[in-house]
């Protein structure tokens, strides 16, 4: 496909509460992993948003969440663009598409909490506006005048991989001219509850790639993209998404990495690379024992070992529906400083994993990268993303 | 975007077992739980009814447009998703010490469905899931319609649905139960869709209650209706008024 310009990015997560400081806590190599704010009945960390949140303005109080707290931090970084996007394009002719795996469900946490004790849910309770997916797109089309299409791709942890290649489609197809993309997810109990009771949510900081890694960690943030027909000065180019379906089980990959391999292959494709063009990989990494074991399997399938790669997990925690434009925006960093981030916590590395793990930083010329991400019920993407020039 | 055919649909409400039966108008007490077979029981477990509506109304669309639901491209839209997996991982949560059942957490994803007959039939094609609120419809439609015109493919089920929410959020909702499923392909004689254009205003001719129309998916009923009655024009893809994209039927 023809290269779509990608005119303005950020990302608020447990690194920090601007694109700045989580870009520079990235570049410094420090772990926004720590102890959960939320009650829980095991041992874990989690990637929480540091420091308190502020209310949204009140115009839009209807909509005050945490997770909408954490988003507008996100989007008041890129509220220029898009309305810049919305009066270059005309206000129908942009669109907002993100990914989210829970949506506002710690709100309905509280509320289920309330109604247990109280029988009756709190009163400034509002599903429609709080809690339902396509609240948080809404939110934000309505502070910056867009009146396209706004709604979310929820495909639990690709979700937010997966609305790169819908801006695509919308934007080659002529139904949009600016998509704005990303996704985001907040700490929940259940999130928290729900991977424990899968055996997979790690007590310690997690190990992507490593020796003995034992599971994840949950995280929280936001990430946005604006990606547009044309512009002038891009900062970067998305190039192309490979989608693929495992078919295999509800919760763990297929182990021989069948379906994040054609995710890749499919990605190269369509941005018209090979493999031997390709400069390096942001993994979904998670640190399972399963996940890590089949994506290595894929990537050196495509790749060998000639493609350093580099999971940020560690850093971050999981985002869930949040991880795959979280990524987005640390693949566009490692583009414009060169910079590979190294994967925190991998030494010792697991001796099974055939490829080239980034254990220390790297400094090397980058001009496309690929982020994958892969989700419960099989659901897989690729997203190449490239320098402008 | 280019036209696309509308090769065949599927319906599943509470009463109604499928398209024909809801356009004979008479419910039958004794439906109250999709079939979909797509899924084997053991995989089901853990799995709502929402999740089977999908499953159900996919097999229909399938069935009616004779394309193979083990290698076709799939789009689930909702608004609500899983609420009542949800809901009941909530009191687990605060009713059982936390301690969640994991195939109820596996199945809790807005993606469960996708995930279940991707795997039930080993399809391995592209698949997504959509949230747009009440718009899920629409949402579905353009994703569909867009992936379509971008030539990725040139056949796909779509299935758009919504089941009641169950108590404490069920005094939330004013919607019955419904699911709606069509089969889309580039080529073929059958009715087509000619264009997505946004009106301020669009006509709903279905007859349905007020609980079908707040349901997300009513605007597949719309659509049904408007191909069961002949009549061409533009189709309504969201639930209520105001400014909305339409599809305009062709039926030659």
């Amino acid at each position: 496909m023809a290269p779509l310009p990608i005119t303005a990015w950020s990302a608020v997560n447990a690194l920090g509460r601007s694109t700045a400081e989580v870009l520079a806590a990235l570049d410094a190599g420090r772990s926004g992993l720590g102890p959960s704010p939320l009650p829980a009945t095991m041992e874990t960390v989690v990637g929480a948003i540091p420091g308190a949140l502020a209310p949204l303005p009140a115009e839009h109080a209807a909509y005050d969440t945490r997770l909408a707290r954490i988003g507008w931090l996100a989007f008041e970084e890129v509220r220029g663009a898009l309305e810049g996007a919305v009066a270059r394009w005309g206000p129908h002719r942009v669109g907002v598409v993100l990914g989210t795996s829970t949506g506002g469900l710690e709100e309905t946490e509280q509320a289920f909490d309330h109604w247990r004790r109280e029988g009756t849910l709190p009163a400034r309770y509002d599903y429609e506006h709080q809690h339902n997916f396509a609240a948080f797109g809404e939110l934000l089309a309505r502070a910056a005048g867009v009146t396209g299409p706004s709604y979310v791709v929820s495909t639990a942890c690709s979700s937010s991989g997966k609305v790169a290649s819908s801006a695509a489609r919308l934007i080659r197809a002529s139904v949009l001219d600016a998509v704005l993309i990303g996704g985001i997810d907040s700490l929940t109990r259940m999130t928290l509850q729900g991977f424990h009771s899968l055996g997979i949510l790690s007590s310690q900081p997690c190990r992507p790639f490593g020796a003995g890694r034992d599971g994840i960690n949950i995280g929280e943030g936001a990430a946005l993209l604006l990606v547009e027909r044309e512009a002038s000065d891009p900062g970067a180019v998305l190039l192309g998404v490979g989608e693929s379906a495992d078919a295999y089980r509800m919760s763990s990959p297929e182990p021989g990495g069948r379906g994040a391999r054609e995710a890749m292959e499919r990605a190269l494709a369509q941005a018209g690379l090979t493999p031997a063009q390709l400069d390096h990989i942001n993994a979904h990494g998670t640190a399972t024992p399963l996940n890590d074991a089949a994506e290595s399997i894929a990537i050196e399938a495509v790749f060998g070992r000639r493609v350093p790669v580099s999971s940020t997990k560690g850093y971050t925690g999981h985002l869930l529906g949040g991880a795959g434009g979280t990524e987005m925006v640390f693949a566009l960093h490692a583009i414009r400083t060169g910079r590979l981030p190294a994967t925190l916590g991998a030494t010792p590395l697991d001796p099974a994993v055939a490829i080239d793990v980034v254990t220390e930083p790297r400094e090397q010329p980058v001009r496309t990268v690929l982020s994958n991400s892969f989700a419960f019920g099989g659901s897989n993407v690729a997203v190449v993303l490239g320098a402008a020039r | 975007m280019r036209p696309v055919h509308v090769a065949g649909m599927g319906l599943w409400s509470p009463g109604y077992a499928d398209l024909a039966a809801w356009r004979a108008g008479t419910p039958d007490a004794s439906v109250i739980k999709p079939k979909c077979r797509l899924v084997d029981v053991r995989l089901k477990r853990g799995s709502s009814r929402f999740a089977n509506m999908l499953g159900e109304v996919v097999e229909q669309a399938a069935r009616a447009a004779e394309l193979d639901v083990r290698s076709a491209a799939t789009f689930y839209g909702s608004s609500l998703g899983e609420i009542e997996t949800m809901v009941e991982l909530l009191r687990m949560l605060y009713e059982e010490e936390g301690k969640l059942s994991p195939n109820r957490f596996k199945c809790s994803v807005h993606n469960a469905a996708s995930g279940l007959v991707s795997i039930g039939q080993g399809n391995t094609a592209f698949s997504t899931a959509i949230a747009g609120g009440a718009r899920s419809f629409e949402a579905t439609l353009l994703e569909a319609w867009a992936w379509l015109d971008a030539g990725e493919g040139d056949a796909l089920l779509l299935a758009v649905a919504d089941d009641r929410a169950p108590p404490p959020l069920d005094a939330l909702d004013d919607h019955d139960a419904l699911a709606v499923g069509v089969a889309l392909t580039t080529r073929g004689a059958g009715p087509r869709l000619e264009r997505l254009r946004v009106v301020e205003h669009a006509e709903r001719h279905a007859a349905m209650s007020d609980a079908l129309r707040a349901n997300c998916a009513s605007p597949g009923l719309e659509l049904a209706a408007a191909i069961f009655d002949r009549r061409e024009g533009p189709v309504a893809l969201s639930p209520f008024g105001g400014p909305q994209w339409v599809a305009d039927l062709v039926l030659s």
